[in-house]
């Protein structure tokens, strides 16, 4: 789950994002091409950290408007909900982890699994969460962007 | 003179929006033929999973089609083909479901209701999934599918 506190880091994390996004120039070899792949891969780590800091502007970057997201107990939220809510957490989270990432590109579209490894601590008392989770992006107008969202949590 | 292209330029305006209506009719016929090819498929596979027919399903399914089970499971598309053979599934029904179209890709979210028996005990699940379709080769395929208990 990607809906967690942290510590605000200011809005220099949201300019930086908007950055890793924009579209790359790739002529003359000026900036050396990311692949897709590794750029996704950023993308996700990037994710990861802004709602760690709870920077929901950060996040709003990185999904589509029409971004489904379904949590670990099966809340379904749409891109409004969710950016509120990684606003609003009331769980602290002193470390999110995604391992074990892979992606399968399909053109302009890739699919993303992986692994989240989370661990806080919740009305005094600490948890730790492991989640399964699967994320689509689209490529458009040379950006990616998030258009679903899910975590299962790992129970076995 | 003003006369005569004001009513050719009233005419033209006249034969472009007459000309663009079909083609938005279309563009949302379309759209909507698409759902409903995608839910046709979604209720084939449920069919499938139900009466454990590997054979149906397996054309549904991309060759690096992925799936996350209600339990954190990450399963391929032949252990997915295998589990389905050994399931203990009664009744798969899916409800509420959505779908959002992205160029030659549809995401669908619903919830799905699932009886079954496992150790001799008969179980009742209820979920949410999302899967991911796109269209290859003049064919809708399956590349991703999660599913997540519903907690609450």
């Amino acid at each position: 789950m990607r809906t967690k506190e942290g510590v605000e880091m200011g809005k220099l994390f949201s300019v930086l994002l908007l950055l890793l996004i924009a579209p790359r120039a790739n002529a003359q070899g000026v900036i050396p091409a990311q692949t897709d792949e590794s750029r996704i891969l950023t993308l996700e780590l990037a994710w990861n950290q802004a709602v760690q800091e709870k920077d929901a502007k950060a996040v709003e970057i990185l999904i589509a408007p029409e971004m489904v997201y379904i949590e670990y107990d099966g809340t379904v939220m749409n891109r409004a909900e969710y950016l509120a809510s990684v606003a609003a957490r009331s769980v602290h989270a002193e470390q999110i982890l995604s391992e074990a990432m892979t992606v399968h590109l399909y053109g302009a579209v890739a699919v993303v699994n992986g692994v989240y490894r989370e661990t806080g601590a919740k009305a005094g008392k600490p948890y730790l969460h492991r989640e399964r989770f699967t994320d689509t992006w689209v490529r458009r107008d040379g950006s990616w962007l998030c258009v679903a969202s899910q975590s299962t949590l790992i129970v076995r | 003179m003003k006369t005569s292209v004001a009513n050719v330029a009233a005419c033209l305006l006249i034969v472009l929006t007459l000309a663009s209506l079909p083609l938005r009719a279309q563009d949302e016929l379309s759209d909507s033929a698409v759902r409903s090819k995608i839910f046709a498929l979604e209720n084939a596979w449920s069919q499938a999973a139900e009466i454990k027919d590997v054979k149906a399903m397996d054309p549904l399914l991309d060759s690096a089609f992925l799936y996350v089970d209600f339990d954190g499971r990450l399963m391929t598309k032949a252990e997915v083909l295998a589990n389905v053979k050994s399931a203990s599934v009664q009744q798969v029904v899916t409800e509420a479901m959505t779908a959002t179209l992205h160029g030659n890709t549809v995401v669908v979210t619903g919830i799905f209701r699932m009886k079954g028996m496992e150790g001799g005990k008969p179980y009742l699940r209820r979920g949410r999934f999302i899967d991911v379709w796109m269209y290859q080769n003049g064919n809708w395929l399956a590349i991703s599918s999660q599913a997540t208990p519903i907690a609450r």
